[in-house]
């Protein structure tokens, strides 16, 4: 019996890698419409600018992205004219460290490296991530996204593709 | 090649175009630092950063960095960030509060004037080997320092006009930003945004007020905006941040029915280009109809017309300020190395508005003004491949003579244009002449 129950929760762990493995997929190959699809509608792609950011009403943040400035930001990385992206940049998500936090409420933490190249350069980002997600059909939205940057309050230059 | 000399520099900047060297040349950038940011006064914090005697931020005066200080009289001091003893940085958070300053390195300790306040062990100094009350000894503190409605201001030279003279017509920007709030005052609030770009300081500058560039640069966020616009949900209001991506999609003929406004001393500023959204005094939003009215409590109809009424976008106070009263945004373009510029982006809160105008301020920064703003890393995009293709090369001069002769006298100490002049490029530079040419 117990086995049985580890097996079921191996099982949905799998199943919610395999929902962030996608996502991952969905931003390295650029289908940008595709990733905010994956956000229910009051969903929410949250960067904080500070370790410990609790608000971000209250405090800058690098990203706060509520679904209509998500499509905003994605019709724009579409758009031929983005000059922050010619040459496009070419991202590699890795992700690992995948734990729950919370099985009801389906919040999930995980570890991210992204690799980001771009005009002869290469940037690497490493983050903290939470997904609250929420049962949608067979799969999941995400109601929110928050990516804790490990060097969340450096001087930054410029971002485009969301972590 | 051309024979322009550091002894020559005025020749570097003609009435309508300037040499690339002024962009792109390290002895260059390192005279700024001496005779810009090293004499006239330049902005190094706000009173509410520092409201009680022992705090302190670490500012910049152009490469030099500084401490801004409260001592125990309440007075302001802004010293070197450097010990008199051995040079190593005393203050190395962002700020803080502390009885003394005291160097990590031997433990010399400061007051927050800046006078040596003591040292370990003083038995080892002796009247033959240091004067340990030589002033020599204390931290170099700047010599003026002044407040302008809470926003302090520095300057390394001992003398020449004072701040209020310095800041002449471009105040009125200053006044406005404390004007719109209820209880007259504002504190910068929400953290700090830190940006870079691989460019130079005055490219940021000069694009501040440049309003032909959003219809090509800004393409992108306007075309996103208008479409999403197109296809949202009606009936729903956007965000700020997203109306003014769509408003920098204005014909050049509206951009032209705006003007372009240059003061002496470098400073300039430009009208508000779009309308609608919160902050729209036309608009019936809720929060904005509660703010109306403690500003109306506060100051009577007529002045609350007056004050919510002045509609400009960025104002610039030379060398290195850009305001925007109308979202409560205050950003700072660092200098940091020629080809190399940190900007930071403050949220000013106004005390005695609904939290929700501040909340709408801290949002518009985190999505117009962070590293991620679809607006901003257009511009920085240009500006790091205009420097690129400054940096060597045939072509010697950028041209800035887009309606040159055509401005106006307006008031005083003013000229003003339609919206697409360089006019306000050409009031910097001329500053810029007028500073770099006094050895």
């Amino acid at each position: 019996m117990r086995n049985a129950g580890k097996i079921d929760d191996l099982l949905f762990i799998r199943e919610i890698e395999e929902f962030l493995f996608l996502e991952a997929r969905l931003l390295d190959g650029r289908d940008f419409q595709a990733w905010a699809d994956l956000f229910a509608d009051d969903g929410v792609y949250w960067v904080p600018m500070r370790e410990g950011q609790h608000d971000p009403l209250t405090e800058h943040s690098i990203f706060h992205d509520d679904k209509a400035m998500l499509d905003v930001r994605v019709r724009r990385l579409l758009h031929p004219e983005n000059y922050a992206q010619i040459p496009a940049s070419r991202t590699r998500h890795v992700i690992g460290n995948v734990v729950l936090d919370s099985k009801d409420l389906l919040h999930v933490r995980s570890n991210l490296v992204m690799f980001e190249y771009r005009q002869d350069a290469q940037r690497v980002f490493g983050a903290d991530v939470q997904h609250h997600l929420r049962r949608a059909g067979d799969g999941f939205r995400i109601v929110l996204k928050r990516v804790d940057l490990v060097n969340c309050d450096a001087v930054h230059g410029y971002m485009s593709v969301p972590f | 090649m051309t024979d322009l000399n550091l002894d020559h520099i005025e020749r570097l900047v003609e009435p309508g175009r300037v040499h690339r060297r002024v962009y792109t040349d390290p002895e260059i950038f390192d005279l700024e630092m001496d005779r810009i940011f090293g004499r006239i006064w330049v902005f190094v914090g706000h009173e509410s950063q520092i409201p009680r005697p022992g705090d302190w931020i670490r500012g910049r005066m152009g490469a030099r960095q500084v401490i801004v200080t409260r001592d125990e009289a309440g007075a302001l001091n802004v010293l070197d960030n450097r010990c008199s003893h051995r040079g190593m940085r005393i203050c190395l958070k962002d700020s803080g509060h502390s009885r003394r300053l005291v160097c990590p390195y031997h433990g010399w300790a400061f007051n927050h004037d800046g006078a040596l306040a003591g040292v370990p062990a003083p038995r080892g100094y002796t009247k033959k080997s240091t004067d340990l009350t030589d002033p020599a000894f204390a931290l170099k503190s700047a010599p003026r320092v002044d407040l302008y409605r809470g926003f302090i201001f520095a300057s390394m030279a001992p003398d020449g006009p004072g701040l209020v003279e310095f800041l002449g017509d471009i105040a009125a920007a200053l006044d406005n930003a404390v004007d719109r709030a209820p209880d007259g005052e504002v504190e910068f609030a929400g953290g700090v945004v830190r940006q870079e770009f691989a460019g130079n300081w005055k490219m940021h500058m000069e694009n501040a007020c440049d309003l032909v560039h959003p219809g090509y640069v800004h393409q992108s966020s306007v075309d996103a905006a208008r479409d999403h616009l197109r296809d949202a949900s009606p009936g729903s209001i956007p965000q700020q941040a997203i109306q003014m991506f769509n408003g920098n999609g204005i014909s050049l003929d509206e951009w032209d029915a705006l003007g372009v406004y240059g003061f002496e001393n470098g400073h300039c500023y430009m009208d508000g280009f779009y309308r609608g959204g919160m902050v729209d005094p036309a608009m019936a939003d809720p929060v904005f109809t509660r703010y109306r009215a403690l500003m109306v409590d506060r100051y009577g109809e007529d002045r609350t017309a007056e004050i919510l009424g002045r509609d400009t976008f960025n104002n610039l106070i030379y060398p290195n300020i850009s305001i925007n009263t109308r979202f409560q945004q205050f950003r700072v373009i660092q200098p940091v190395a020629v080809n190399r510029t940190h900007i930071y982006s403050y949220s000013m809160r106004l005390k005695g508005a609904p939290e929700e105008m501040f909340e709408m301020s801290v949002r518009f920064v985190s999505t117009a003004n962070s590293p991620s703003s679809p607006v901003s890393s257009d511009d920085f995009a240009i500006f790091e491949g205009a420097q690129a293709a400054l940096a060597n090369g045939d072509s010697e001069w950028l041209d800035f003579s887009r309606r040159l002769g055509d401005e106006q006298k307006t008031g005083k100490a003013a000229v003003r244009d339609s919206g697409t002049s360089e006019l306000p490029m050409r009031t910097q530079l001329n500053a810029w002449r007028n500073l770099m040419g006094v050895p």
